[in-house]
Parts: C-alpha cells; structure tokens; sequence
C-alpha cells in the first residue's frame, strides 16, 4: 500500500501544477524504535510513510487587495506513531484549509485589514517559542528531519477570524479576533477534511516597536471559554520578545511570558500510578539564545529553555519514579511524561544546533537538546540536498541517559527519517 | 600608442581636476547617486558558478528604498521552484527572512548568503552612508584611469560586514568599476566587477555585478538585472511587521 504514496504524489502534483498552483509534495520515510506493550514490553521496530501534499495560489484582486490559499492534504500509514495501530484502510487520509485569506491595505503602508483563516505564530526562529501563544502545532503530526524545533513548523493550520493591523513609523498594532466555529459531530464527519474547529473565542494583540537596531514584540492573548454560556471561563497570557543583532555574527534573542493558570497532570502516588489535574497559578516561560554566524556557511546556535509548568526538584524525581512504574508495568501509551510535548517533563533545557553550508545546494546540521535537570538528552544529524524542483534530506535522532532520567523513560528510542521533496 | 597616451593622459587630467573640485566623500556620493534609483522596482537574475558550471540559479523580485541612514530593500524568490515565495527584508545591519506558509518574519544574520557568494546586502550596494572615505589616489582599472577609494566603515553604521571597502570608480562618468571587500582581518572576503551600465530612469546602472570569492577564483556569482521600474512603497511597507503583507510585484 505505501508504494502507492508516491504515485498518488506524483498525481497530485502534477494535476495541481496543471492548474497554475505552487505545489510541493512530500514524502517522508521513518523507521523508528520505540518501546511498547503488545501486552508484554518489547522494543518494536517500524516505519511511519507519509506523503504531505500542499497546494497554495494567490492574486491581486485590485491594488492593495490580495487574496490567497493554501490547501493541505495527508497520506499517512502510522498517525497515531504506534506500530500496534495501523489504519485499517491501510493509509490514513486527511487534510486542511490551512490558510484562505483577503488582505485589504485601506490606508497603503498604515491601514490594513485581515479577513479569514490566518497563520497566528509571532515568534522567530527559535527552539521553543514561548511568544507562540496561540498555535495549533504542526499539520499531521508528521516526521521532521529535525523533531525537537517548533519555531517554524513545516505546516500550521489557522485560525477564522479577523485581524486589523496599523503601522506608524517604528510602531505596529494588531488586533487578531478569533471567534468559536463549531458544528455537529456529523457534519464534521465531512468538514474535518476542511477544518478544525475553534473552542474558544480569543483575542490576540500585539505591539511591535523596532527600537534602534532591535524589534521588541509585546502580546496578549485573552482566551474565553464557553463565551456563550452563563459562566464563562476567562484566561490571559502575556508575554515580551526581544531580537538584534551585535555585530554581524552575533543575533541575540529572549522571550518571556506569563499564564495565569495552566492544568497539567500531576503525579500523586509513583508507586499506585495515581495521578491528579492540577491548576498552577502564573506560570512563567522563558526562552534566552544566540545564533553565532561563525562565516557565511557555518552558524552554531545556542539557546536556553524555561517552562515553569514542568516539573522540578521532589516532583520531577517522583514524576520520573512514575513513569519508571508505569514503564514496567507494561504502559506506554502517552502520560505524565508527555504531557507537555515531547521531551519537555523537566523545566530547564540547552538546545544547541551547528549547520553547516557545504555547497549551494548540500547542507548538514548537528544538534542535541539536554535536560538540564538530570544531564539525558536527545541528539540528531541531518543531510539535505536542494536542488530547483526537488529536495532530499536525512537525519538521525537518538537519545542518551541513564535510569532516573528522562531520556531512559521516554518510549521513544531512536527514528531515522528519510525526506524527499518537490517542487512544483 | 601616442594617440592611446594622449587620451590616457586627458582623461587622467579631466579625472583629477573632478578629484580635486570635490572631496572624496562627496565624490562617493555622487557615485552613488547616479547609479542608484530610489524607490526600485527590479528582477534580478543570480547565477552561481564554480568554474565553469552553475551551481546555482535564483530570479528575485525586489523594491528599493533609499534612506538617509541606510537603504532597505524587500525581495521574493521567483525561481527556483524550491525557494519560491521566499521573502527578504534587508533593512542596514538586520535581515528578515520570511518562509513561504509562515507569518513569522526571522532574523539572520547579514551573512547569510543568498547563494553563491552575493550576500543579501550585495544586492543593493550604496558606500557613502556607510563608509568614511580614508584615501582617494590617481590610480588605473584595466588600463584605464581610475579614482582608488580606501573606505573605512564608519562607526556604528548599519551595513559593517566589511571592515575595508577599496573601490575603483572611472574619474569622468563617476561609474564604479571595480570593489575589494576585506573584513577587519584584512583577509579579502570578496571582489565584484560592475558592468554593462545603462542609462536607467535618468541614472546609470551597472547591469552586470560580477562577485568573485576572495579565496577561490573558480567561484563566482553574477548578479544580472533583468527589469527596472519605478515603485513607490510607503517607509512603513519596509518594516518586519509588514513583510507578511508585501505582494512582490514584476518590473513593467
């Protein structure tokens, strides 16, 4: 079934250019090691084929009103990244409206009106974003050369709503509002391959000020839950970012944020396996980095990870006793231990990156992010060549640690992921 | 010969007497005012060669607009496929990257290359804002007189990825020829050779930059102007936040 990926890739492609589209077809190749219980633990080898398909166009429709799109289709033979639960058809399909959006420039250069499903993702570049408050993640979940990095994901979708943005000299004010779309289970038996629904009713401002050589970005996002009930829920995250450059191989950045209150899963008892939600009140996040240009092709990039909402001190060494516990036990569905994403129990962490530029089409990166909690980590090499209508990347990811820490509770082991790309 | 050392020797003393009617900042910038257009509109096609081969072949479009401190210049891949709707703020010192499916412009370094050896900021190049004028001399480039700038990158300027900047412009028409771009090691990064000028909207423009790697002679990357037009985009259009929302338009 899965060498059928390539031929409907190839369809796809070749139907979409055919109607003037900027087409780019993905299929991607994982073989991967994880731990899992069939009932007993064993260490199950298998491999995750998907091919991504997305299909984009715009047009002026006068000047300063633009229009434009982007579609997103899925074939995947392992959503769920467990060998044990293969789609029944064999191939899993899905796909998405990422983005379909009209931008009317009212005033040209100072006025400025955004209407439709929009990418929200402020931040820059960066391991962990704290300033991406309101994201819903990668598209599909799907296999990255690179799977630790969320600052760029390859594919997001949007939200529906409506976004007014003045700029001023150095100033830029936007205001993004994003209402609940909802509908019946049934009719999202269809529309789910159109869109994901939007629970809450959120409102996004945002302040960017290029101050000198510096841009400094101020966000706050009000969330309202049940906004059309008698008892409505109300949650507020803030945050600042600040970027520059020192010199001309020195790009500094931090981030900043705050939440009011945050649930996360909390463990009460590592020996019974029982755990607990649990409210934290004002949680803190914080991310502080350097990209080093060591020349024109080479750059190490250096940054520092704080999330108040993981664990530390007793409750981090009970919370790794858990999932010790719950590993023996023969569980390894997703728990306690990734809750908060993968590879993101503690609250300290260094990522570390060294890409490389070996020609103008072959490229190589190194990387490795440590918990700096209890010195286990995961590590990764990678391949790309880039050429004019196609691509091919490869990397390896792995992790290190001994028992009592997280890199040895983690199911996952080790991935191998082979990429290929055109362009269209 | 004689007739060759007459005109040599005219132009050398028509070259002087422009020398030394202005100094050589104000000669720097009149360069630079006659080959640059404010508010640009351009495509531009960059091929990268390693001997004789390509390595490497971009189109950009891209918009210029001059500023008293510094120049800002936004571009877009059109080519290759694999870059395309790729989009670039050069804003002096900072560079903006936004990827297409994104609305998070990034910051990179100025380094970073666009490919081949033409960095972002070669695009697009003006000295006067950015470089103090340290020696002008009677000189020649391919044996023909030439004024030779020794530029110093002034303190605090927006655009110091060279250290030193030698500069070779023809004494009469004020075209530059020729350019040596050293860091502050002194080690030559790169060198650019500025040809097939045109008389451009009432400038005159170099069609053709040549950049050649300062270690490696084999590698070089030529830079041709396809299209020039005339665009006018507000300041505020040249700003990371407004990146998301530029529709690069061709040259007509």
């Amino acid at each position: 079934m899965k060498r059928w990926t390539l031929i409907v890739a190839a369809v796809m492609g070749a139907v979409a250019s055919s109607f003037g589209l900027n087409t780019t077809i993905i299929t991607d190749v994982a073989p991967a090691a994880a731990l899992v219980s069939t009932p007993v633990q064993v260490e199950e080898l298998s491999a995750r084929t998907t091919t991504q398909g997305v299909f984009s166009d715009s047009a002026t429709l006068s000047p300063g009103l633009t229009l434009s799109g982007t579609a997103w289709t899925l074939l995947d033979s392992l959503p769920s990244n467990n060998p044990t639960q293969v789609p029944t058809a064999g191939l899993d399909f899905s796909s998405r409206l990422l983005q379909l959006e009209a931008k009317w420039q009212i005033i040209p250069g100072g006025l400025i009106l955004d209407v439709g499903k929009q990418i929200i993702h402020p931040s820059s570049g960066f391991f962990h974003t704290p300033l991406n408050l309101l994201t819903r993640g990668p598209a599909g979940n799907t296999p990255q050369p690179n799977p630790v990095s969320e600052a760029t994901p390859p594919y997001e979708e949007g939200w529906w709503g409506i976004k007014i943005i003045g700029l001023l000299g150095d100033w830029t004010l936007e205001d993004f509002l994003a209402p609940p779309v909802g509908w019946s289970d049934p009719a999202d038996a269809v529309l789910q391959y159109f869109s994901a629904q939007q629970g809450d009713l959120d409102n996004q401002i945002r302040l960017d000020w290029h101050w000198g050589a510096a841009d400094i970005q101020f966000l706050t996002l009000l969330s309202v839950s049940n906004p059309a009930t008698s008892s409505p829920s109300f949650h507020d995250r803030s945050g600042v970012g600040l970027d520059t450059n020192i010199g001309d191989h020195l790009t500094v950045r931090a981030e900043v944020t705050v939440s009011d209150s945050l649930n996360r899963l909390n463990v009460v008892d590592a020996t019974t396996l029982t755990t607990e939600n649990q409210s934290i009140s004002w949680v803190p996040a914080a991310l502080a980095g350097a990209t080093w240009s060591i020349n024109n092709d080479v750059s190490l990039v250096a940054e520092y990870y704080y999330d108040g909402l993981g664990f530390f001190g007793d409750e981090y060494t009970t919370a790794l006793q858990y999932a010790e516990n719950r590993i023996s036990a023969g569980s390894f569905s997703p728990d306690v231990e990734s809750q908060f994403g993968f590879f993101s129990l503690a609250q300290n962490y260094l990522f570390l990156r060294l890409t490389d530029k070996f020609t103008d089409q072959i490229s190589g990166q190194g990387w490795t992010e440590v918990n700096l909690q209890d010195a286990s980590g995961l590590y990764g090499v990678g391949l790309s060549a880039t050429y004019d209508k196609w691509g091919l990347s490869g990397s390896l990811t792995g992790t290190w640690g001994g028992d009592g820490t997280e890199g040895h509770v983690l199911p996952f082991m080790w991935q191998v992921d082979i990429e290929l790309q055109f362009y269209f | 010969m004689k007739r060759s050392f007459l005109v040599f020797f005219l132009l050398s003393s028509f070259g002087a007497m422009l020398a030394f009617a202005d100094s050589p900042a104000d000669l720097l910038a009149e360069s630079d005012a006659r080959r640059t257009i404010p508010d640009l509109n351009f495509a531009v096609q960059v091929t990268a060669y390693d001997g004789e081969a390509v390595s490497d072949q971009s189109l950009l479009w891209g918009i210029l607009k001059l500023g008293k401190d510094h120049n800002r210049v936004l571009m877009s891949f059109r080519a290759p496929a694999s870059k395309h709707g790729q989009k670039f703020l050069v804003d002096g010192d900072a560079v903006y990257v936004l990827f297409e499916h994104t609305t998070n412009p990034i910051r990179v370094s100025p380094l970073e290359v666009l490919t081949g050896q033409a960095s972002d900021g070669d695009v697009i190049r003006t000295f006067a804002t950015d470089y103090n004028a340290d020696s002008m001399e009677q000189s020649s480039f391919e044996d023909k007189p030439a004024l030779h700038f020794k530029l110093v990158a002034k303190e605090g300027a927006n655009t110091s990825s060279y250290a030193t900047v030698q500069l070779w412009i023809d004494p009469r028409s004020l075209r530059l020829e020729y350019a040596e771009f050293h860091a502050a090691s002194g080690v030559l990064l790169k060198k650019a050779y500025y040809r097939d000028y045109q008389s451009i909207l009432g400038r005159d423009v170099p069609m053709t930059v040549d950049i050649f790697a300062g270690d490696d002679a084999k590698k070089h990357t030529k830079m041709v102007f396809l299209k020039y037009a005339k665009l006018v985009l507000a300041d505020t259009m040249f700003r990371r936040t407004a990146l998301n929302f530029w529709t690069p338009e061709e040259p007509r």
